[in-house]
């Protein structure tokens, strides 16, 4: 099984750690100079929450040595239905939300701005990620007070409760602070393994990125 | 083996023009809306016609329940649970019963005056496991936030919880509370119509910001102990458009998708209708209607409520499956209030007036920001 795992100052995958000199966003930005083939422009327009996805489901695509053909605006020239994408966090939106908030905070300063408005949903990362590979299958997002492995493992089983999934994405992805933030994301094939056991996997992995102790 | 079916045994909505499901399905019926022009709401610099809650009334319920210490948002979700479950006799505390919250901001209105709250109350999180908290509730309540799809999307959660064996009651409660930030923000997306919204009409300006809570108890139960007259859960997808962030697809992808797997073998002559999203956004409408039609159901009546509630977010998967439970249950199709004449591409069954229908089955459908477009098919046994 292959595993993406990023924290503010760390990039795993399956286990192996990248040299990646940047820490924090900037990593984020040094991940997709370096890793992401072809451009996707759209990036630099994503908010945190939503590079960090994005990135970590590159790289997974990557480990999993799918080769899907890159068309215009660098999305994928065809979609797949059979993928199905579930996102837990905590943090959700919130860096984000304070960012809007400020905007309208004062109401003789009032500026609200659409392009940041956008993100404050906490399955906009879904959202982008969902274009970027072309997965039109379903999505999901759910929000927990802490990582919790079985949680995850439940809902990404779940996803197989509709015929057409093949296969899951699932992960862990949180932003807390523009310089603290974690994602753990793995793909499951249908009748790879149970709950249980995915649940073990997604313990172990979050253990070696520190996402739990 | 018997398999496990879920029924939905308990519902409660709280909105503006009513406390209970039935008070709110007569007023659907009658026409009423809760819509109304506001100018200078909380200090916003513009004005906008919306459906909102009485804060008073619900304060007034909310001191009366004991439930000092909750945000307005928590307020709405424990009343509109508490009137459901004592329907039902569910016991929350319970380890085979499981709490899953639709929302999609919770409460972001926190973040301009939360002095009075400690930090985590404004995570989604936090604030489930205080409504979570109140009813004693020992497994953590599961929070669902996918935008304006979150309350189909809890209630396929729920679905698929009781058809796992672990739970005798998932109870889906849904809500939004309307803050100058998601007001200001849907305001800046150029979203929001001037007045009362027109869902599918030629003349249609945009959406109105709605306030509700909503509350469906499911129940687990095997197939040979369906009574007639009883609902289950007969399909559900969701399927992402992967296009845009904010914009639905132009071909109606995602929620065609949706739609297509949700109905499975259900013919189009068994549904007494389909409760379309119909925000009344240019878009939006425009979309459902290519969905609509690319699904071949362009003869089936189709139901927007948008027109008496708004665009309620969190609560409206919840609450609009309710009301279209209740509304078959009455052998009516409910008008779709603020359309006159129709302005998509593709025929559509709308009407502006009430109609009469014998069929037992109906698809709720939703889209929303993040791509993602849910839809659900619920049957009745006769």
């Amino acid at each position: 099984m292959n595993w993406v795992g990023i924290t503010s100052d760390m990039t795993m995958v399956d286990g192996r750690r990248l040299s990646v000199e940047e820490r924090g966003e900037r990593m984020l930005t040094a991940l997709y100079r370096e890793m992401i083939r072809p451009e996707y422009p759209k990036f630099f327009k994503m908010d945190l929450l939503s590079k960090l996805g994005f990135i970590a489901s590159r790289l997974l695509v990557e480990a999993a040595g799918e080769t899907p053909v890159y068309g215009d605006k660098g999305r994928p020239e065809t979609l797949r239905e059979d993928m199905a994408l579930v996102i837990c966090g905590c943090s959700g939106s919130l860096l984000t939300d304070r960012k809007f908030q400020s905007t309208i905070q004062d109401r003789s300063e009032f500026y609200p701005s659409p392009a940041v408005f956008v993100y404050t949903l906490p399955n906009i990362v879904n959202g982008e990620i969902a274009i970027s590979n072309g997965w039109c299958g379903e999505t999901s997002c759910f929000l927990s007070d802490c990582p919790d492995p079985r949680a995850l493992a439940a809902c990404m089983t779940e996803a197989f409760d509709d015929p057409v999934t093949s296969a899951v994405t699932g992960g862990w992805i949180d932003c807390r602070a523009d310089d603290d933030f974690g994602a753990l994301m793995l793909t499951v094939r249908r009748g790879e393994t149970g709950t249980e056991v995915l649940a073990g996997w997604i313990s172990e992995a979050a253990k070696t990125i520190g996402i739990i102790q | 083996m018997e398999y496990t079916l879920t029924v939905p045994v308990a519902d409660n909505i709280i909105s503006p023009v009513g406390y209970t499901s039935s008070e709110n399905l007569a007023s659907v019926l009658a026409g009423r809306s809760g819509l109304r022009r506001y100018e200078g709401y909380m200090g916003l610099p513009f004005g906008f016609t919306a459906s909102l809650i009485d804060r008073n009334a619900v304060e007034d319920m909310a001191a009366e329940a004991g439930l000092d210490g909750h945000t307005f948002f928590e307020k709405l979700l424990i009343l509109s649970v508490s009137r459901a479950i004592s329907q039902a006799g569910v016991d929350m505390a319970s380890p085979r019963t499981l709490l899953v919250v639709s929302t999609t901001k919770g409460n972001v209105s926190l973040l301009e005056d939360g002095k009075d709250f400690p930090d985590g109350r404004v995570l989604l999180s936090g604030a489930a496991e205080a409504v979570a908290r109140h009813f004693g509730c020992v497994n953590p309540p599961v929070v669902v936030s996918n935008a304006c799809v979150s309350g189909l999307c809890a209630c396929i959660k729920a679905d698929r919880c009781i058809r796992s064996g672990m739970y005798d009651h998932v109870v889906v409660t849904g809500a939004d509370e309307q803050s100058p930030f998601i007001i200001s923000g849907f305001q800046s997306f150029m979203a929001i119509s001037p007045d009362e919204c027109r869902p599918f009409d030629r003349n249609r300006r945009g959406l109105n910001p709605g306030e509700a809570a909503a509350t469906i108890v499911f129940e687990s139960r095997t197939g040979s102990r369906i009574a007639p007259g009883e609902w289950t859960v007969a399909g559900e997808a969701i399927r992402n458009d992967a296009c845009h962030i904010s914009a639905p697809s132009r071909t109606g992808e995602g929620s065609y998708r949706a739609i297509m797997r949700a109905l499975g073998d259900t013919g189009a002559e068994e549904l007494a209708f389909v409760s379309l999203h119909g925000t009344a956004t240019d878009y939006n409408d425009a979309m459902e209607a290519e969905a609509v039609w690319r699904a071949g159901l362009t003869d089936v009546p189709v139901v927007g409520f948008k027109g008496y509630y708004g665009h309620t977010m969190g609560a409206a998967g919840v609450m609009e499956t309710i009301l279209s439970m209740k509304a078959v249950d009455a052998g009516v199709v409910p008008a779709t209030r603020g359309f006159a004449e129709l302005g998509v591409r593709h025929p559509l069954s709308v009407s502006p007036s009430v109609r009469n229908t014998s069929r037992s089955s109906f698809m709720k459908v939703l889209s929303g920001f993040g791509g993602c477009n849910a839809a659900m098919l619920f049957s009745k046994k006769l």
